[in-house]
């Protein structure tokens, strides 16, 4: 008996398990993550996928996990801009700042090339543009992160037109406004895009992205701009027909990151007002001020004049306060956008001599933001070139500093400002002869500065004068504003020496390149010939998966 | 007429008396048998004068001569183990009559070097199979890739202790393990349906036996360790930086560099070496240097002890051991483990087993990753061992780098991880008295790891700048993680034996397997962290403001269950088939809903049964051939689409695309093979050679990849079952008694093993790309795709007409006394461009193989080495390559190679110039001159066993003694220019991992790891 009752025991047991062979336990959803179906129907979700936008800056690079693909590409501009400089290699951080040669004054009157081996920019960026280069493939990050954003815009686009979406309160205005947020961003992305690259693609359709397509059909640049501005006119006129009320109120604070002016709103108009501003620099930054001419300067100043006004907010790019959890800070590597330049640690940028030098003598902002680099100067770091060196560092928001932090503070604009409008109107004021007015525009700018520099409107000074003005002011006054790149070649600066570029500027030269052992280094002013390409090519890893259709655009410059 | 028949009866018992049921006695010579029934007796018709042969599974065959009334005890056979496999075969079955490729290593065959864990005793024994160490660190996981690479995100196998599924095999003491079984494909793997395509290696823990006797062994172990440095410093001996006249080095402003308080250098002025081509790496240090490998890495000591009890009473039978391990790291600190395993078996009443198998594991290790790179990159006239006024070493050693002194993380960084892992194993066994046989196994596998890293406050640090972890202030990590894996696995055998079920005249048995399976893995994780402590004790994340803490958890569940049915049907010993089939569901493939299903079919013949006595010298032979298929899951989530939702309360596409109906990738694999028993001479040479080998053929299909797509796309990846790998593999193995006399016998072994797997098809044709890795379509896997340099002045492009150095300038150029084009004027090498990359290598070896020698002195003095030979393969030494980082400036660390100090003639000039060498640098692109031969042979083992046991005769205590001396990797021969071509991972060129990014890399690059190390070892083993 006592073996049977075992027996049946035995048989019984696997029962336990068999009732463990249905195939709804199969069914384990993934608790970590939240799903499309499950959050974007709801008004915090749909809220928290706008938001998301500032999310697809950190994207996966095979190899290193996520990083900041957004910072990356703002630092490089920055470089190509000679305000920053970075001499590492982490990212092809460097690449874009292989300037072709710099020539040493008399008596030296030697020429240096660039000793990465690569005559020019354009080499190099070609040189590394491959899957092989890995991270290393410069030109990847901008292109990537703002079609990521733009598919991440297009599916929030696709999303609000979800009947299964229920929001509360005053709908209209809050599906008003994320729809205008997305049409911005597209915008936004496609500005960047085209601005930068030489050919760019154009995908609008919601559904694309849901379905992992793209177009085959690369458009030059300018068209790439024109889809910036179409974009840009929708979110403005979706944005003028929005008052505000509190359930915008709301959904604005819900939509924006912390670190963005915290308690502060961007109000429709002034979103109007920064869409104008922008188009103006869109179009400002593909133009090349040689030739310019009037009607095109007259463009800039209708689109300026419709822009932002003094006291109007824009989208700040920061940390917050504990520096812990937020886009800048994911991958490790990359810091807040002004932490990387602390003289503090292990500094991954640098002012550039450049920078200083184009500052008027007692400006405050000098005095205030730039200190001598602490432990000495920095000089031809790593012998990957004499441009990567310099005698300033900046001083940290929290010791009274303007330009750089190691506690989190400060942000930067990652649009338009009142500053900019107001300096590009003074450009145009100034190059269609209204020097007196665009003058004054450069005064108030640096007032709202406290640059403690005496007053240039009614000075009576010569057009050129007041030229070389408005680019000492546009280098230091919009110091971090993700112009400088632009500014260097609409002015020509990053052109081949041969076609006119360049331009002298201090350099930090090495004692060895002067004289016999044991020779100090020197400052000197030295002839600087860029050579940058005025429009990067497609990156490698967007034409190896997606060749461009027989009537694309040309894809690279050669 | 004389009778020639006779009738003999008889019984067979075990070595206890025992009846012994189901063995063969046959007559000798002749195809005629019977086997014994359940009270052991048999009937069978001989020939007078006949001889008997009578075997069982685990016993030594017994001869005899044919009359009545026999009675035959059997006596257990020493290598019974290796006898009788269940790994991939379901049941245990003879080695005779397995039809597949199945490795058995029994624990007396382990290297006696073997210490921390039970890879190092599977290294070297199973033919084919790669067990790569791949660093010293300790608790460092191994490379096990058993029949070549059929997926692109690991090789690890299914891990099973005594017929449960385990995770991890790092745990296991050596101690613990009986023996060994390895099944390498997915011919055995088969059974295990979902799991099983990398193979399986089924863990057996020692053991009693029933009535048998109180058993206690005591062994004891120190082992000294060195890491391995290769035959010469890798690093230059002279400098190329700016001197004076008196020959100090001078910094960028000229003056002598010196040390401050905090410990920092000013850095050397470098000429640039590119205005300056004829700058040499030439000059002598006139300051004090150091050897920072050796500053960096210690001496470590190991101690291993393990008892072990085993015995038995009339109805239980029981085997306890427990073991220690502690073993201090060559760079920090150390790990220790102790494990204590109970196996306990209960047989109440005829026919039901209930066994229990308990492993308990605890775990402890502060072992911290230092600053390898540093070491090997830090000027030579930096003392590590210097410390500043308050007693500390100095973070950083110079301006301009941000490597820190390793030795510095020590004293301001505490790590504490606790282990816990219990392994419990519940079977149920019933034989009914015929034909049935019911078996039930639960096995959970509860493991837990407690994590602390603390970081101590460092605001009183002389170097204000910089610091160790994420902050100034301290901080603390406290992480817990929870695995809880379970499998249950219920077994109905049905067996039938015509001879003596039927009463049928034909020699026939079947077995009927039915099996279901379930497995079900839970994860858990939560952490928390705090940044900024007090300056004061205690140092908790309680005591940090609020704003500076976070935390964060993670959670995961897979569940697969299937069931398998599995026929065999035996002629004799002669010949048998098998055929089955396994269909397994599970939650991370298949859209959770349709199942994977495996088919299988075997065959074995043995030719030897057909041969008569005369043929002796050919014991035993087999050809085999089988064919299975099996599978390998994707991770747990892997097909469901989700949102990312960063801490900060957003929510965004993920970049990496997912697929919700994702299929299980599916190995098809077919073997065959042949097992051989030779007896070639009688005499005391050469008196048996076991020979097996194996050819397979598989196609993997489905394999998982995040294929990179085009970002205009919206996403960086997508994940789907995209390619397909074709391989194809020889394992050879080879056992020989080479001289069996009196005072002396010698053994051999030898291993050998090659394969060749093929990606046949990418999903889009366009290769997959990291670091110096490509997966090309219809090439090989593991290919080094590079830039190379060029080797004559004309050579053309990737269009194959253009020249790469333009006709005009080619006179600045010549070919170098190193084979390369250099230009004439700077010096640097040149590169093919980007677009115009070859094949230099590849990572994974053309054959792996081992050959073990053990002679036996006196039965007394056991002397035994192994070599383990590895061939073929390339490695991608990044190592090097950084430390040709060009230098200068006031950033000065790199060029520092040892190459740098080689003179090389350029159009005429000799010298050893440094623009030459920093031109190959290359931005740290893959390069080819970096791709080295990682060919080696090594000394894996070698050891000296003297048994003392005659000493102790007289002793009541103790029964036996035994010491041994043994050494680990004390000799490797190899062209490699690293620090040892056994230390290599998938890395690129910024060190990230790239093992789990589905490029097929699971070796082959050098980046600064922990080399192995070079072990002398002293053992003791006492017998009670």
């Amino acid at each position: 008996m006592k073996i049977i009752k075992y027996i049946l025991c035995l048989l019984l047991a696997p029962a336990l398990f068999l009732g463990a062979c249905k195939k709804s336990i199969l069914q384990l959803a993934n608790p970590n993550s939240p799903t499309p179906q499950g959050s974007l129907v709801t008004e915090g979700g749909i809220d928290a996928f706008a938001q998301g936008v500032y999310t697809k800056w950190v994207a996966f690079e095979t190899g290193d996990g996520s990083i900041d693909f957004f910072d990356i590409s703002w630092l490089m501009e920055a470089n190509m801009g000679d305000e920053d400089f970075s001499p590492y290699s982490n990212f092809g951080g460097r690449y874009p700042m292989n300037i072709s040669q710099i020539t040493l004054p008399a008596p030296y009157n030697t020429v240096i090339n660039n000793p990465s081996g690569f005559a020019t920019q354009l080499n190099i960026l070609e040189a590394e543009n491959s899957r092989t280069a890995g991270d290393g493939n410069s030109i990847q990050y901008e292109w990537d992160v703002f079609y990521y954003v733009n598919a991440q815009a297009n599916y929030l686009l696709k999303a609000l037109s979800n009947p299964a979406l229920q929001l509360t309160g005053d709908v209209a205005t809050k599906k008003a406004l994320l729809t205008a947020w997305a049409y911005y961003w597209k915008g936004y992305c496609y500005s960047k895009l085209g601005s930068m690259y030489i050919a760019g693609l154009i995908d609008d359709s919601p559904d694309s992205t849901t379905n992992g397509e793209t177009s085959n059909n690369y458009v030059v640049h300018d068209s790439v701009i024109s889809a910036a501005n179409r974009n840009f006119e929708t979110a403005a006129s979706i944005f003028s027909g929005i008052t505000e009320d509190a359930d915008y109120d709301a959904t604005f604070q819900a939509i924006i990151p912390s670190f963005n002016l915290p308690g502060q709103i961007i109000t429709p108009a002034m979103w109007v007002r920064q869409i104008k501003s922008f188009e103006a620099r869109n179009y400002m930054a593909n133009h090349k001020v040689v030739s310019m001419q009037p009607n095109d300067w007259t463009t800039i100043l209708d689109l300026a004049n419709q822009g932002m006004q003094q006291g109007d907010l824009t989208l700040q790019w920061g940390m917050s306060p504990n520096g812990i959890a937020d886009v800048s800070n994911t991958g490790g590597f990359i810091f807040h956008p002004l932490e990387r330049i602390t003289v503090q640690g292990g500094a991954l940028t640098f002012v550039s001599e450049r920078l200083i030098q184009d500052i008027q003598p007692g400006d405050n902002r000098f005095t205030k933001g730039f200190q001598p680099y602490p432990g000495g100067e920095i000089i031809n770091v790593r012998s990957r070139g004499i441009q990567f060196g310099t005698r300033y560092g900046v001083v940290d928001i929290e010791k009274g500093g303007l330009y750089g932090t190691e506690d989190f503070q400060g942000t930067v604009p990652i649009a338009p400002t009142w500053e900019e409008t107001a300096l590009m109107i003074a450009e145009a004021d100034i190059n269609l002869g209204n020097t007196n007015n665009g003058l004054a525009l450069i005064d108030q700018v640096r007032a709202s500065q406290n640059a403690g520099l005496p007053l240039l409107a009614g000075s009576g000074i010569s057009q050129d004068s007041a030229l070389s003005q408005l680019h000492s002011e546009r280098r230091i006054g919009l110091y971090h504003h993700n112009v400088s790149w632009y500014d260097a070649r609409r002015w020509g600066i990053t052109a081949p020496a041969t076609q006119g570029g360049g331009r002298t500027g201090n350099v930090v030269v090495p004692g060895s390149l002067l004289g016999p052992a044991g020779t100090p280094a020197q400052v000197l002013p030295c002839f600087i010939n860029y050579d940058f390409t005025d429009y990067w090519d497609v990156p490698a890893n967007e034409f190896n998966f997606n060749p461009p259709s027989s009537t694309s655009a040309p894809i690279s410059n050669q | 007429m004389t009778q020639t028949t006779i009738t003999v009866t008889g019984k067979v018992t075990d070595e206890k008396g025992a009846a012994v049921a189901g063995a063969t006695v046959a007559e000798k010579g002749t195809r005629n048998a019977t086997t014994t029934s359940d009270d052991g007796s048999f009937t069978l018709k001989a020939k007078l004068k006949g001889r008997l042969i009578i075997s069982y599974i685990g016993y030594e065959p017994y001869e005899v001569d044919a009359k009545e009334g026999l009675k035959i005890q059997l006596i257990p056979n020493s290598q019974a183990l290796s006898d009788v496999v269940v790994t991939g075969v379901g049941v245990a079955t003879s080695k005779k009559k397995v039809p597949i490729d199945v490795a058995t290593v029994s624990a007396k065959d382990f290297a006696p070097s073997t210490t921390t864990n039970v890879q190092q005793a599977l290294d070297g024994q199973i033919a084919g199979a790669n067990i790569q160490q791949t660093s010293g660190t300790p608790g460092a996981s191994f490379n096990i890739t058993l029949r070549g690479i059929n997926s692109l995100d690991g090789t690890n196998p299914l891990i099973m202790v005594d017929g449960v599924e385990m995770d991890n095999l790092n745990n296991i003491d050596p101690s613990t393990v009986d023996h060994i079984e390895v099944v390498k494909g997915a011919a055995g793997g088969m059974l295990y349906g979902a799991q099983g395509a990398n193979g399986v290696i089924q863990i057996f823990t020692k053991k009693g036996s029933l009535s048998g006797k109180f058993n206690v062994t005591f062994n004891s172990k120190v082992s000294i360790d060195h890491v391995l440095t290769g035959p010469h410093n890798i690093l230059s001996n002279l400098h190329h930086y700016v001197t004076d006249a008196n020959g100090n080095i001078l910094d960028g402003l000229g003056k002598p560099i010196v040390m401050d308080a905090t410990g920092i250098w000013s850095d050397p002025a470098v000429p640039d070496p590119t205005v300056n081509p004829g700058l040499q790496n030439n000059l002598k240090f006139n300051l004090p240097t150091y050897d920072h490998l050796k500053q960096g890495f210690r001496q470590a000591l190991t101690f291993a002890n393990s008892v072990s009890v085993t015995g038995g009473t009339g109805n239980a039978d029981y085997a306890v051991t427990a073991s220690q391990l502690n073993q201090q790291d060559v760079l920090s600190n150390q790990f220790s483990r102790s494990n204590v395993s109970v196996n306990l078996g209960l047989h109440p009443w005829k026919g039901f087993t209930f066994r229990t198998i308990t492993q308990g594991i605890i775990g402890y290790e502060n072992l911290l990753a230092g600053n390898r790179f540093n070491m090997l990159t830090a000027y030579p006239f930096v003392n590590f061992n210097w410390k500043d006024s308050t007693g500390h070493y100095p973070f950083k050693t110079n301006i301009s780098s941000g490597g820190y002194n390793t030795l510095s993380e020590n004293q301001w960084h505490n790590v504490n991880n606790q282990s816990l892992e219990i392994f419990q194993n519940f079977d149920f066994n019933y034989k009914f008295p015929k034909f049935v046989e019911l078996d039930i196994k639960y096995g959970l596998d509860y493991a837990t790891i407690d994590g602390n890293s603390y970081w101590k406050n460092q605001s009183a640090v002389l170097q204000q700048n910089v610091y160790w972890g994420p902050s100034r202030n301290g901080a603390i990590v406290n992480s817990f993680t929870r695995n809880f894996n379970q499998n249950g696995l219920y077994s109905v055998f049905v067996r039938t034996d015509f001879l003596n079920d039927f009463h049928s005249k034909l020699p026939i048995k079947t077995t009927t397997q039915f099996a279901y399976d379930y497995r079900k893995y839970d994860y858990r994780y939560y952490y928390a962290e705090g940044i900024g402590l007090p300056v004061y004790p205690p140092a908790n994340i309680s005591e940090v403001p609020e704003a500076n803490k976070t935390a964060g958890d993670s959670y995961q569940t897979e569940i697969t269950f299937g069931w398998l049915l599995n026929q065999s049907i035996d002629w004799g010993n002669l010949v048998g088939i098998s055929g089955g089939v396994r269909s397994d569901y599970g939650s991370a493939f298949g859209a959770a809903s349709s199942a994977a299903t495996f088919p299988r079919g075997t065959i074995y013949f043995r030719p030897s049964e057909l041969l008569v006595a005369e043929q002796s010298w050919l014991p035993d032979w087999k050809i085999r051939a089988a064919y299975g298929a099996a599978g390998v899951q994707p991770h747990a989530y892997d097909r469901q689409i989700t949102l990312t939702a960063p801490a900060y309360g957003s929510l965004a596409i993920q970049t990496q695309s997912t697929n919700d109906s994702l299929k299980l990738l599916t190995n098809y694999e077919l073997e065959v093979g042949t097992d051989v028993t030779l007896a070639p001479l009688s005499g005391e040479w050469l008196h048996r050679i076991v020979f097996s080998g194996s050819y397979w053929h598989r196609e993997s299909k489905n394999i998982y990849q995040y294929a990179s797509v085009a970002p205009s796309t919206g996403f960086a990846t997508k994940l789907d079952n995209l390619s397909t790998i074709v391989s194809h593999g020889v394992d050879l193995s080879l056992d020989a008694t080479m001289y069996n006399g009196p005072k002396i016998t010698w053994d051999v072994s030898a291993r050998w093993g090659y394969y060749k797997a093929v990606v046949t098809k990418i999903y889009d044709g366009q290769p997959i790309v990291d670091g110096g890795f490509a997966i090309q379509q219809g090439q090989p896997l593991g290919l080094f795709y590079v830039q190379t340099l060029l080797k004559s002045v004309g050579q053309v492009g990737a269009d194959g007409k253009t020249p790469i150095i333009s006709v005009a300038n080619q006179g600045n150029y010549s070919v170098a006394s190193t084979g390369y084009v250099v230009n004439n004027n700077t010096n640097a090498a040149v590169y093919t461009p980007a677009n115009d990359l070859s094949v230099a290598g590849h990572a994974y070896p053309d054959f792996v193989s081992s050959l073990t020698n053990r002679l036996t002195f006196f039965k007394t003095i056991t002397f035994s080495f192994q070599f383990d030979w590895t061939h073929g393969n390339s490695i991608y030494n990044e190592t090097k390559q950084w430390l040709y980082t060009p230098v200068g400036g006031s950033g000065g660390m790199g060029a520092n190679s040892r190459d740098f100090d080689k003179p090389l003639t350029i159009n005429g000039k000799t010298g050893s110039f440094v623009n030459y060498y920093q031109s190959l640098y290359n931005l740290v692109l893959p390069s080819s001159p970096f791709i080295e031969n990682g060919s080696f042979i090594r000394l894996k083992d070698v050891s000296v066993s003297y048994d003392l046991s005659r000493y102790v005769a007289g002793s009541r205590a103790i029964k036996r003694l035994t010491i041994t001396a043994s050494g680990r990797n004390l000799l490797t021969f190899t062209k490699y220019d690293g620090l040892d071509p056994e230390n290599t991972g998938a890395y690129d060129a910024q060190g990230n991992d790239l093992s789990q990014m589905r490029v097929g890399a699971f070796s082959g690059v050098d980046f600064f790891g922990t080399p192995n190390l070079k072990s002398y070892q002293f053992s003791l083993n006492v017998g009670f």
